[in-house]
């Protein structure tokens, strides 16, 4: 058999299949040959509901876990920030007394009140997302 | 809006209700991935619930590439074959072994001759499509059941879509010989 016919072959094989299982999808009464009736035969046995199903409340009990798990992330992630945090401001406060009284007073006046008020703009900008973060919440 | 990119924005805000829809939405087709894979009742309701919720974990990586559907059962598939590669069970048959026969599976204890009933070609029909590969039997449910299109499989298993039409098209002619012996 030449390759040319048994690539028809397979082509057509596979065109019976496909026309199994569209006749099954549109719940065409039984008809054609003997292989067309087998193949729609399985592909009626494939489109059966799996079974036995997850049980009736599975989205329900899912939804909740993954809420409790992300719950679980975030509270670990404020703590874990909220200890860094506390931590470079006790290191920052520690060398500050320790070592920063020279350095503070060599600093000018005007310079001081420039860093206080980008301190305060970056203070407020911040608190202000907070709370329109929240309010939207 | 796109269905999908409503589903997943209300998920990341965190709108009441949203996750739970999407799990709703998606759960049948996780299910019959991972028990066509698995088939184990218990552990695949364990795996279903391990698959969603990586799902909502990495939700923010979903990039829109492939449908929603598709991205989640891939999930579902990676999912599953981990389980497998932890137990050390093959997924697919061994290479070159095509052409083995599904009546040596469903011989056992089966008489043919009460097969003429209705209900006992059903029940031989389902016998042989129990007992072929995991690999074959997903990608027939997906392609039958949840009538996914064969390049939507391929996002799902990563498989080329010629391996998954050949796949198809063997076992389909495979099942169809085993009803040879019966009427239908």
């Amino acid at each position: 058999m030449s390759t040319e016919s048994r690539e028809d072959e397979l082509e057509r094989e596979w065109a019976l299949q496909e026309r199994a299982l569209d006749a099954e999808r549109r719940c065409e009464a039984p008809g054609g040959d003997a292989r067309l009736q087998r193949y729609r035969a399985v592909a009626r046995a494939l489109r059966e509901p799996v079974v036995p199903s997850l049980p009736m409340d599975f989205a329900r009990v899912v939804a909740r876990r993954a809420r409790e798990d992300a719950a679980r992330a975030g509270r670990f992630e404020q703590r874990f920030a909220v200890a860094l945090v506390a931590l470079l401001g006790g290191a920052g406060l520690f060398f500050l007394l320790r070592d920063g009284g020279a350095a503070l007073a060599s600093v000018p006046v005007a310079t001081n009140a420039w860093v206080l008020a980008l301190a305060a703009c970056v203070g407020v900008s911040t608190l202000a997302q907070w709370w329109g973060a929240r309010r939207y919440r | 809006m796109n269905p999908d990119r409503e589903m997943v924005d209300a998920v990341l805000a965190d709108a009441p209700g949203a996750f739970e829809r999407l799990v709703r939405a998606h759960q049948d087709l996780c299910w019959h991935i991972i028990y066509r894979i698995v088939r184990h009742p218990e552990d695949t309701r364990d795996l279903c619930q391990e698959a969603f919720l990586r799902v909502h974990q990495h939700l923010r990586q979903y990039r829109y590439e492939s449908k929603l559907k598709s991205w989640i059962g891939r999930v579902a598939y990676t999912v599953a074959l981990r389980h497998m590669e932890r137990l050390r069970l093959p997924i697919a048959e061994p290479a070159g072994n095509d052409e083995v026969d599904l009546l040596d599976a469903v011989d056992d204890g089966f008489d043919l001759e009460a097969a003429w009933a209705d209900e006992e070609r059903h029940r031989y029909l389902h016998t042989a499509i129990d007992a072929l590969p995991p690999l074959q039997r997903t990608l027939l449910t997906l392609y039958h059941l949840d009538e996914l299109p064969i390049p939507e499989i391929a996002q799902i298993t990563g498989l080329a879509a010629g391996t998954i039409k050949s796949h198809l098209f063997r076992t389909r002619a495979r099942l169809r010989e085993t009803l040879e012996g019966v009427a239908v």
